[in-house]
């Protein structure tokens, strides 16, 4: 088996190498040979990757210690679960598995486009080739997942398999940390289809928004899993890490953050392309930063570059990514340069109030917010290479910067709406804001006199409750309109309003859901915890509620071994449910690992975590209070869902129009 | 359509003003200074009242829990230097005697790190074993 | 297996090389690119169009906004029109 992966991946390299020639020559010389000799070089390099990934699972499912990425992520005892989702448990593995949906996206496109934009397709393809190029000379030459365990110095395996592998890192048992990498990587991976369409459509000069069209589904679906994929790890880390919180500001955590940051504003600018014409070098530079954003993202997570930058001299992994990314920017944005007359707006801005001058802001923002993220996540770097000295900034720093930004996005999701194109009157704009402004005030009013005194919180409850309200509003006035233009019944109404115009209404429900997670996050600035050695009858109190453990006990699996607290959680005297949160130890990896558990209410979670066995041979428990918590999920369920909605083509209304029949550009 | 641009300039300027000064005033109240333990000792009186990032090995059977906090010994080849930890989260999981690990916090006038953030790593013991080079810090996350 | 690990590159070299002995075909002319950006770029206008009348119906546009808008989408969308007749006019040719 390892010899088989070995093998495909040695022949994916010139397979690559030679479909991009070949595309590329067959676009420029029109050559149909060629491009089809190109087209069947990404067929072919998805089959090789198919048969490595294959060949890497069915070692870690034989137990195979005699690789060194099955020995140093797998033992005997983990579940076969973990077995085969552990291939993307390591660097090696993880690029690969990048590779391979690079390739699944590469099929998914070709096969979507058989029939359309056949000019920029050889292009297209190319660049997906050059793309998975880079990745498997990254895993032939710097992050072999079909590395022996043990080799002489001349290289030569020594067939030795160890008894038992080191295991699974015990963080990483978990159901969200499971699907998370798939998910982001999804997200992350999906970019890369606007960016080859972006360049194509630059190289051969394409004439209109062709590409745009044929990519927003694309852009779209790559920008929903990203989403996912960083609420997924947002949730990971709340239920498995045991600090209390979902976001540390950590490099990793940032480094999903950054893309999603230039892939929400392209999915927001890409409109006013379509609509008017405007922004066009706009969009081609924010798709290719988006995408170099998404490799710059794996590289984060995969190199360690920001947790050392020793440990970055001292990965191999690093000099290659630096040079495709270098590679990228150069070339990209060489390429938006040369074509800057092709990329000519075709219209101005003509008012401040207006639509487009709003989603320019949004755009500005989103950009400024991304910038100083990379910023601060590099600033160690950036200071030891010019001070000497290792400098971070710490969460204080993102804070300062991303609330208010936040604040400015969440006040845009609600007063853009209330924009017309090109501009709009101050009657009408009077008209729409006075109800959501009053509301907001109101509520403002009403949480002050509650004793709701933190500053950003208590914007952030009443910006929200501004938006909110304009897009019910948005909602209503829409089913109005249908109900006394066609007769249409309330539900009916609005349901064809998601039918007619999926994108508009969807995103509503997508603003709907930032909303939500707004609530969420402002929550945490009446966060509190306290811990406590308890013995077996003990309590310890906190906001309202009082944790008594009734016993301790101790007991082991094959995999661990646990010691557990039994607690009965009470609010105002009233027992609201048992909880048994828990601190295991791994013997395959020897490491401790929490087990929290959290009660979870509209209003607040309570999350218990045992946190060590006292002096006392008591439990020492933290508690943490979190307020509305779970809003954060429920947004993120929203949002994903209102993603979806956008998803769906839309459905066309009245007579029919003559020849408009062709189907909407390339989905997935 | 002049006056238009000048707008949107304006407002963009106003963004960015509002933006680097929010960043200047964050950056000065979060920045920590990396030092080694090594790099600590050498320095002596001059990191006194700095936030600082200190990087070293747990040394084995130094941890104690005590009632004013977690005491432990960070070393680095011949030089030690005692923490104590006064933060509000419990320990990582990864916390033990001999991995890496990364404390945040000041100085206090006995010499002891009074860190409030622990980050921590495994030491690999597997990886000298068997001589191997993969496992990098990204492991433990996505 | 190791008849396989032979087999392999041998497969993917058959794969590959066949379309370039293919006899030398012309690519697909440009002109139906040409065509469907201009479909495309006309569905985008009438739904343009639709969406702007309905936010004059919400209440978000007055009278004379909404009329020199609309105006100058269905002038762009005359021109689109008569380009793609001129392109498949073309094609009967």
């Amino acid at each position: 088996m390892n010899e088989l992966g070995s093998l495909a991946l040695i022949t994916l390299y010139p397979v690559t190498l030679f479909g991009a020639a070949a595309s590329f020559l067959g676009g420029h010389n029109r050559r149909e040979g060629l491009v089809s000799a190109g087209e069947r070089s990404l067929v072919v390099s998805f089959l090789l990757l198919t048969l490595s990934v294959l060949s890497l699972v069915v070692l870690f499912l034989k137990d195979n210690f005699s690789n060194a990425y099955v020995a140093n992520h797998s033992n005997i005892d983990l579940p076969t679960f973990y077995k085969v989702t552990a291939l993307w448990a390591g660097q090696e593995g993880s690029l690969l598995f990048w590779n391979w949906l690079l390739s699944l996206y590469g099929i998914a496109v070709l096969w979507s486009n058989r029939n359309r934009n056949r000019d920029l397709m050889p292009y297209v393809t190319a660049i997906l080739l050059v793309s998975a190029f880079f990745f498997t000379n990254m895993n032939l030459l710097a992050a072999n997942p079909f590395r022996p365990l043990v080799m002489d110095h001349a290289g030569t395996p020594i067939p030795y398999a160890p008894p038992d592998g080191r295991g699974l890192n015990p963080l990483l048992q978990h159901p969200a940390m499971v699907v998370h990498p798939p998910v982001l990587y999804l997200g992350f991976v999906g970019f890369v289809v606007p960016f080859a369409f972006a360049l194509a459509a630059l190289w051969t000069r394409a004439p209109g928004a062709g590409w745009l069209l044929a990519t927003r589904r694309w852009t779209l679906f790559a920008w929903l899993f990203l989403s996912g994929g960083i609420l997924l790890g947002a949730r990971w880390a709340y239920v498995e890490l045991g600090w209390g919180g979902y976001w540390a500001w950590d490099p990793v955590e940032n480094a999903s953050l950054m893309p999603w940051l230039t892939g929400t504003a392209l999915l927001h600018s890409v409109i006013i392309q379509e609509k008017r014409g405007m922004l066009k070098v706009w969009n081609a530079v924010l798709v290719v930063t988006t995408y170099l954003l998404c490799v710059f993202g794996t590289f984060l997570t995969r190199s360690g570059i920001v947790s050392s930058v020793h440990a970055f001299a001292q990965s191999p992994v690093g000099h290659y990514f630096v040079g495709f990314l270098a590679l990228g920017v150069v070339f990209s944005f060489g390429l938006i340069w040369m074509r800057r007359e092709y990329l000519r707006s075709d219209a101005t801005l003509d008012s401040v109030l207006s639509r487009e001058s709003s989603f320019f802001f949004n755009n500005l923002v989103f950009l400024v917010s991304c910038f100083a993220v990379l910023w601060g996540t590099l600033f160690p770097v950036l200071s030891e290479a010019v001070r000497g000295e290792q400098i971070s900034v710490g969460p204080p720093y993102f804070n300062r910067i991303n609330v208010p930004i936040g604040l400015f996005l969440l006040f845009l999701t609600g007063f853009a709406p209330l924009l017309a194109w090109r501009r709009t009157s101050w009657p009408s704009l009077r008209r729409s804001f006075a109800w959501p402004a009053a509301l907001m005030l109101a509520a403002g009013t009403i949480l002050f006199l509650l004793a709701v005194r933190a500053r950003y919180a208590l914007i952030c409850f009443s910006l929200s409750v501004f938006v909110a309200t304009t897009i019910l509003m948005e909602f209503y006035r829409g089913g109005r309109v249908r109900r006394r233009q066609l007769g249409e019944s309330w539900p009916r109404a609005l349901a064809n309003l998601f039918l007619r115009n999926p994108r508009r209404y969807g995103g509503y429900v997508v603003h709907f859901g930032v909303v939500l997670l707004f609530v969420g996050f402002a929550g945490s600035s009446f966060n509190r915890s306290r811990a406590e050695e308890l013995s077996p009858g003990g309590e310890m109190a906190i906001a309202g509620y009082t944790l008594r453990v009734e016993n301790l006990e101790e007991g082991e699996t094959p995999n661990y071994d646990f010691a557990r607290a039994r607690v009965v959680l009470e609010r105002r005297g009233r027992p609201v449910g048992v909880y048994r949160p828990e601190r295991r130890f791994y013997y395959a990896s020897e490491q401790p690992s929490t087990e929290v558990e959290i009660h979870s209410t509209v209003r607040e979670d309570i999350y218990l975590v045992y946190a060590s066995t006292g002096e006392k041979g008591g439990a020492v428990i933290q508690v943490y209070r979190n307020p509305l918590v779970l809003w954060v999920w429920v947004g993120g369920i929203v949002l994903v869902l209102g993603g979806l909605i956008c998803l769906v083509p839309m459905r066309r209304e009245g007579p029919p129009i003559p020849k408009a029949s062709e189907s909407e550009g390339g989905a997935p | 359509m002049r006056p238009m641009r000048g707008r949107f300039l304006i407002g963009t300027g106003i963004v960015l003003a509002a933006v680097l000064w929010l960043a200047f005033t964050g950056f000065d109240e979060g920045k920590a200074y990396y030092r080694t333990v090594e790099e600590l000792r050498e320095e002596g009186e001059a990191s006194a009242g700095k936030r600082l990032k200190v990087g070293g090995n747990v040394e084995a059977g130094s941890i104690v829990w005590k009632e004013d906090g977690l005491h432990f010994r960070l070393t680095q080849n011949e030089a030690s230097l005692p923490v104590r930890y006064l933060g509000e989260a419990p320990v990582p999981d990864t916390f033990k005697d001999g991995s890496q690990a990364v404390v945040e916090g000041t100085v206090a006038s006995d010499g002891t790190l009074e860190a409030v953030k622990i980050q921590a790593k495994c030491a690999s013991k597997y990886e000298a074993e068997y001589g191997g080079e993969s496992a990098g810090a990204g492991d433990s996350r996505s | 297996m190791s008849i396989l690990l032979l087999l392999l590159p041998v497969l993917v070299v058959a794969a590959l090389l066949p379309p370039l002995f293919r006899r030398g075909t012309e690519m697909r002319a440009e002109r139906e690119d040409r065509i469907c950006a201009l479909r495309e770029r006309k569905r985008v206008l009438l739904a343009a169009i639709r969406e702007l009348d309905f936010d004059r119906e919400m209440g978000k546009l007055s009278e004379a906004d909404h009329e020199a808008e609309r105006e100058r989408m269905k002038r762009e969308a005359a021109e689109v029109l008569i380009a793609i007749d001129r392109e498949e006019g073309r094609s009967d040719a």
